[in-house]
């Protein structure tokens, strides 16, 4: 029964991190219609410099997220530039080979400077517990998931409250009426779509603790993105949150009582499958 | 119609000199930047004439290589006769994925989504499976016998591959004008206009993804007989991005962009890691940049860049030649 709540807790605190990295997906995806299969990669970026500040710095990777969350902000907004202001119009085949190749390229550096190694990264809170009860939890899950739900209620407030909210929710509905009605459309885009690399800038470094971190991790994340993103429905945060935690608590859960071990890992690709197989018409009405 | 089938000839006879050439090294990057084109060539008649973008060619090529071996280890079947078991399975499995997407009507991004899911999938099985060699994988004795798909000189399986490469390029060529292939392409370009038009999306998909998982198993099967070795790596999604990015860069649903693409970037990237050995992976990250220079500049690979830019030249010369 320990195991199970302990499993339950580390899959919650997962799950929401899953979330959120889909929320980023999927609102850059709601206002510019890009399928951003680098989106793990990015992240991995973020792990990796959550990494070096604690290796070559001496930084905390919670502390290193003041630095890091704004980094990657910056980096986002030059991307954007660089490269996906000019593929918006093209396309979405296109855009994936763009994102595809950007993720490659991500993967060969991040290979040339830190090597194949797994790496796991130390904080302070590394091996402390919080009790609640009789039930055990790790710190760096907790700490992952508040902080996680935090973000997504900074999101949702910013999204509906905010007058930079309702120009974002324009656009999504419809860029070209947006964009008439003195909306600069492209300026939103940016800022969205450095806004959810700034995201990713917060959630890298607040789960290089409990993540096993390695060069090719980034298409795994964004696959799991992807699948939080359909299973969710695209324009629907709330399902997106809880798709993230059903992800992460079967993930959890599949590492404690799949036999073998080893195929602990297929739980979350089985029940896509099985939502894929059995609730399609769900999948689709909300997608 | 039969002008399309000449470059083919020409590719397999410069093939033949170039390999009459090259020492050991040589060919033995050739035969890997062939094994590429190969693949790319199965992979463009799904992902790039019909346009469903698929992650799943590792599978097939794993699904190819795994039976031929274990028919060959385990019951002495030959591989010759071996894979064409491992190019059924490999269609089966093709055909079972595009019926769960599209006798549902899901959307492409699932399809993607759901064969990028099978390349982790099949890691994890194919690394935990004992049966299967685990990580190390099944080996193959090594020797010099014909019957067996087994040869002590490169050349053969260069002479092999290129044959392959030829074959699949005349089918393509061949679909590219028959019936089914202007199907795929409707299906492609204009999805509602081409079911109105009474095209099965679901029919069409499935024989589409069927040839191309069918052929691109052999690419298994000439894997495991070349290194004398197959393993849970070959089923790993990079191998689908490489694939997929090789003929990005050569021009998605042109015949020739899936060769020209992985000739020119797997024996540039071989030359880089070569030449700059300090830095490992250098070749990767300069084709990595190559490509998204092309495809962001060119919209489009280089191959049909340059038959766009050829025809505009043509109507050019052509409405010159009206005015005067």
């Amino acid at each position: 029964m320990e195991t199970l709540i302990q499993g339950l807790a580390q899959g919650l605190a997962i799950g929401g991190i899953y979330g959120l990295i889909t929320m980023a997906l999927t609102i850059v995806y709601s206002v510019t219609r890009l399928l951003n299969f680098a989106h793990g990669d990015l992240m991995v970026v973020a792990m990796y410099l959550a990494f070096a500040g604690v290796n070559w710095l001496g930084i905390d990777p919670y502390l290193s997220i003041l630095i890091i969350a704004p980094l990657m902000f910056g980096f986002g907004a030059l991307l954007f530039h660089l490269i996906f202001a000019r593929v918006l119009r093209a396309h979405v085949l296109l855009v994936v080979q763009v994102t595809l190749g950007l993720g490659f390229v991500i993967q060969s550096v991040l290979l040339m400077v830190f090597s194949a190694n797994y790496r796991t990264v130390q904080s302070v809170l590394t091996g402390k517990r919080i009790f609640i009860g009789d039930i055990v939890l790790q710190a760096p899950y907790v700490v992952a998931f508040v902080v996680s739900v935090l973000t997504a209620v900074l999101f949702f407030w910013l999204l509906h409250r905010s007058t930079f909210g309702r120009q974002v929710r324009a656009v999504a509905e419809d860029a070209e009426a947006a964009s008439l009605s003195g909306i600069n459309v492209r300026w939103v885009q940016m800022i969205v779509f450095a806004g959810a690399l700034g995201t990713l800038g917060v959630v890298g470094p607040l789960v290089s603790p409990v993540f096993i971190v390695e060069p090719t991790l980034g298409l795994h994340l964004s696959l799991v993105a992807f699948i939080v993103l359909i299973l969710g429905g695209v324009t629907n945060f709330i399902g997106t949150f809880v798709a993230g935690i059903i992800i992460g608590v079967a993930e959890a859960l599949g590492g404690l009582y799949v036999n073998p071990p080893e195929f602990a890992g297929i739980t979350p690709y089985a029940i896509f499958i099985l939502f894929l197989l059995f609730r399609p018409s769900g999948v689709l009405e909300r997608s | 119609m039969m002008k399309n089938y000449i470059p083919i000839l020409g590719f397999l006879l410069g093939g033949a000199v170039i390999s009459t050439l090259a020492d050991r090294y040589w060919l033995d990057i050739l035969i890997f930047a062939l094994w590429y084109a190969y693949l790319c060539t199965t992979w463009n008649i799904i992902g790039g004439i019909a346009g469903q973008f698929t992650f799943a060619h590792p599978i097939y090529v794993a699904v190819g290589g795994y039976t031929s071996t274990l028919l060959f280890n385990h019951l002495g079947l030959s591989p010759w006769i071996g894979m064409f078991a491992g190019m059924a399975f490999a269609v089966l499995l093709a055909v079972i994925v595009g019926w769960i997407n599209y006798s549902r009507r899901l959307p492409h991004l699932t399809y993607a989504l759901i064969t990028l899911a099978m390349t982790f999938v099949g890691v994890i099985i194919l690394r935990s499976s004992q049966f299967l060699g685990g990580s190390e994988g099944v080996f193959i004795l090594r020797g010099n016998d014909p019957a067996n798909f087994k040869f002590f000189d490169k050349h053969v399986y260069f002479w092999i591959i290129l044959v392959a490469v030829c074959l699949v390029l005349t089918f393509v060529t061949w679909l590219s004008k028959s019936q089914m292939g202007l199907k795929l392409v409707a299906l492609r370009d204009n999805e509602d206009a081409a079911k109105m038009l009474g095209i099965s999306q679901l029919k069409a998909v499935l024989v589409a993804s069927g040839i191309s998982a069918g052929l691109g198993a052999f690419a298994g099967t000439f894997y495991a007989q070349y290194l004398f070795v197959i393993d849970p790596s070959v089923a790993g999604s990079h191998l689908a991005v490489e694939i997929i990015l090789f003929t990005a860069i050569g021009g998605m649903g042109t015949v020739w962009g899936p060769v020209f693409g992985p000739l020119a970037l797997v024996i540039l990237s071989r030359y880089l890691n070569a030449e700059f050995i300090d830095f490992k992976g250098l070749g990767q990250v300069v084709y990595g940049f190559l490509i998204i220079i092309v495809l962001v500049f060119l919209k489009d690979g280089v191959v049909s860049w340059a038959g766009k830019s050829i025809l505009r030249q043509r109507t050019k010369s052509k409405n010159a030649r009206k005015t005067q």
